[in-house]
C-alpha cells in the first residue's frame, strides 16, 4: 500500500520505509516491550495561509475518499494554539493506524503538501512497575529526518518536563529495529499533544 | 529522612575495573619516571611535585574560593547540617564542614585532603531545585566520595598527568628557544623533540585513564549513596532533575522549530569522543545502575 517500493535501509530511510519498520516490529513493541498502542495516531501539518485551514481540510478529506483502505469517518482534525493541524486516525490496531497515517502522508505528497508535514505521533501506554503507574510514551516521526525520536512528557504540559532516562531506554531498545535518531539534540518535544475526545 | 542504611555489597566488576585502571596508570607512570630520570629531568620532577603537594594541601580552600562557596554554621543551615551529620554517622566518618556556593547552577562537590579536613558543598540552585530526600541522596553521594578518600586517590592518580602537562609546556618553550641542546653530543634538538612527544603521549594516556578511574569512582559513590540512604531511586531522580536543566535535549517545541525552519548545527566533537575524556559517566548510565540497585532491593 504506502510501502510500494519496499523497505529502505535503517541508515537511509524514506518516510514510508520508516513506517514499514514500525509495522514490522509491532509484535516486539507490544509483546517484548509491553507497550500498548494507545488507540490513535496523528499526522502533524504546519499551518498554511490565513483562511486556508478549511480548504486544506477539504482537500485532504476529498483525497482520502479516493482510498478504499481508509474509513474517512475515523479521521478527525484538530487545530492547536500554534495553528498546527492534527489529523487523527483512530484504531486499537497499530497496523491500521500506521496504514491510515501512511495514506495521509501519501495524500499530502501527491497534493504538493508534503512540505507542510512536520511529522506524526504514535502514542503507546506502558506500565512502570517501579513507579506503579501507567505512562504515555510517544514515538515522534520527524519528516525532516525521516526518523523516529522518543518523547515522554511528565506531569502537566505547563511543567514542560520529560522523562529523559526512559526516552533513552526507548531509543536503545528500538535503534536496531526502526530508524531512530541517535542525536538527542534532535529529540524535540511536542508539548500539549491534543488528545481525542 | 533518617532511613536505616543498607549494604549492597561490593561491586566486584567495578572494583576489578578500578584496579586494572590504577595498574595501567602505575605502569605508565613508572615508565615516565624512568624516562624523566634518563633525560636528567629530576629537578623538574621535584619542582612539579612540590607544587602539586602545596595544591593538594590547600585544595579545599582553593576549590571553595573558586566556587564562591562559604562554610555555613549549624545555626545558618540547620537542615543541611542535620542531613550531613546523619549521613556521616552512618558512613562512619568525621562530620565534614558544610558549605554553600552562591550559584544558580545545580551542583555539589566534596573537597579536602583527608576525611578530617573534608568539606561538602552544595550550590543554592541545587538546594532550591531538589526535594529534601533528593538533596539527602546527593549529599550521601558526596559523603561516599569522602569515605572512599576519592579526593586523595584522584590527586595521586592525576599527579603524573599534572607533571606531564607542566613538562609539555617546559619542553615546548625549550625547543622554541633552542635551549637544552648540546649537552648530549649535539643532538639536543632531537632530544627535546622526543621528550616533547613522550610527554604528550603520557599526558593523553593519563588523561584517559584518570577520567576512566574517575567515572568508576562516580559509580562507586552512587552505590555508596544508595547504601547510605537505602533509596537509590532518590539519587536517580535527583540526577535526572539536575541533568534536565543542563542537558542537550532541546527545549523548543518541534512545531515551532519546523515552522521557523530552524536547522541546527551539531557540535563538532562527537559524544563518543567527548565521553572518552569525561570524568563523570553519563547521567543515563548512572540512573540505569541506580534503577538496577532499586530493583535488587525488591
Amino acid at each position: 500500500m504506502w510501502n510500494l517500493f519496499g523497505k529502505g535501509s535503517l541508515s537511509n530511510p524514506s518516510w514510508n520505509s520508516s513506517l514499514a519498520y514500525l509495522e514490522e516490529n509491532k509484535t516486539f513493541i507490544e509483546v517484548e516491550l509491553a507497550t500498548k498502542n494507545s488507540g490513535f495516531a496523528a499526522v502533524i501539518v504546519r499551518a498554511g495561509e490565513v483562511g486556508d485551514a478549511e480548504n486544506f481540510k477539504n482537500r485532504i478529506i476529498d483525497a482520502l475518499r479516493n482510498h478504499n483502505e481508509i474509513n474517512v469517518a475515523t479521521v478527525k482534525f484538530k487545530d492547536d494554539e500554534l495553528g498546527t493541524t492534527w489529523i487523527f486516525v483512530e484504531d486499537q490496531d497499530l497496523s491500521q493506524n500506521l496504514a491510515g497515517i501512511g495514506i495521509i502522508i501519501h495524500v499530502l505528497e501527491s497534493n504538493d503538501l508534503y512540505d507542510r508535514l512536520i511529522g506524526a505521533i504514535f502514542p503507546f501506554d506502558w506500565f512502570d512497575s517501579l513507579r506503579e503507574k501507567s505512562i504515555r510514551l510517544y514515538w515522534i516521526f520527524q519528516s525532516r529526518l525521516n526518523r523516529f525520536t522518543p518523547f515522554v512528557p511528565v506531569g502537566d504540559s505547563e511543567d514542560r518536563l520529560r522523562d529523559q532516562p526512559l526516552e533513552t531506554r526507548m531509543e536503545k531498545a528500538m535503534r536496531k529495529r526502526i530508524p531512530t535518531e541517535k542525536k538527542i539534540s534532535e529529540w524535540y518535544p511536542i508539548w500539549g499533544i491534543p488528545q481525542l475526545d | 529522612m533518617n532511613n536505616p542504611s543498607i549494604s549492597f555489597g561490593p561491586d566486584r566488576q567495578l572494583q576489578a575495573r578500578m584496579a586494572i585502571t590504577m595498574l595501567l596508570l602505575g605502569v605508565l607512570y613508572a615508565v615516565f619516571v624512568v624516562f624523566l630520570l634518563q633525560l636528567g629531568a629530576a629537578f623538574a620532577l621535584i619542582f612539579v611535585s612540590v607544587m602539586v603537594l602545596i595544591q593538594f594541601w590547600m585544595s579545599d580552600r582553593m576549590i571553595l574560593a573558586t566556587m564562591h562557596a562559604k562554610v555555613v554554621s549549624e545555626a545558618e543551615e540547620p537542615e543541611l547540617h542535620l542531613m550531613v551529620t546523619n549521613l556521616s554517622t552512618k558512613a562512619g566518618i568525621p562530620k565534614p564542614r558544610v558549605a554553600i556556593a552562591n550559584m544558580a547552577v545545580p551542583n555539589a562537590f566534596a573537597a579536602g585532603r583527608s576525611q578530617k579536613h573534608a568539606t561538602v558543598a552544595v550550590t543554592k540552585g541545587l538546594v532550591e531545585m531538589l526535594t529534601k530526600s533528593q538533596l539527602e541522596a546527593v549529599l550521601a553521594h558526596e559523603i561516599s566520595h569522602i569515605k572512599s578518600r576519592d579526593v586523595q586517590v584522584m590527586t595521586y592518580a592525576s599527579f603524573f598527568a599534572v607533571v606531564a602537562s607542566s613538562l609539555m609546556s617546559f619542553f615546548f618553550f625549550m625547543g622554541l628557544f633552542g635551549g637544552f641542546g648540546g649537552r648530549r653530543g649535539g643532538s639536543g634538538g632531537s632530544y627535546i623533540m622526543v621528550a616533547y612527544i613522550v610527554t604528550i603521549v603520557v599526558w593523553v594516556l593519563s588523561q584517559i585513564l584518570v577520567a576512566t578511574l574517575s567515572r568508576y569512582r562516580e559509580f562507586s559513590a552512587d552505590r555508596g549513596a544508595a547504601s547510605l540512604t537505602a533509596r537509590p531511586l532518590e539519587l536517580a531522580s535527583a540526577l535526572d532533575r539536575i541533568s534536565s536543566t543542563v542537558s542537550k535535549v532541546p527545549k523548543n517545541d518541534l512545531r515551532k522549530v519546523e515552522t521557523m525552519n530552524a536547522f541546527f548545527i551539531m557540535p563538532a566533537i562527537g559524544d563518543s569522543l567527548a565521553s572518552f575524556f569525561s570524568t563523570h559517566p553519563s547521567t543515563m548510565r548512572r540512573i540505569e545502575e541506580l534503577r538496577k540497585l532499586a530493583a535488587s532491593m525488591k
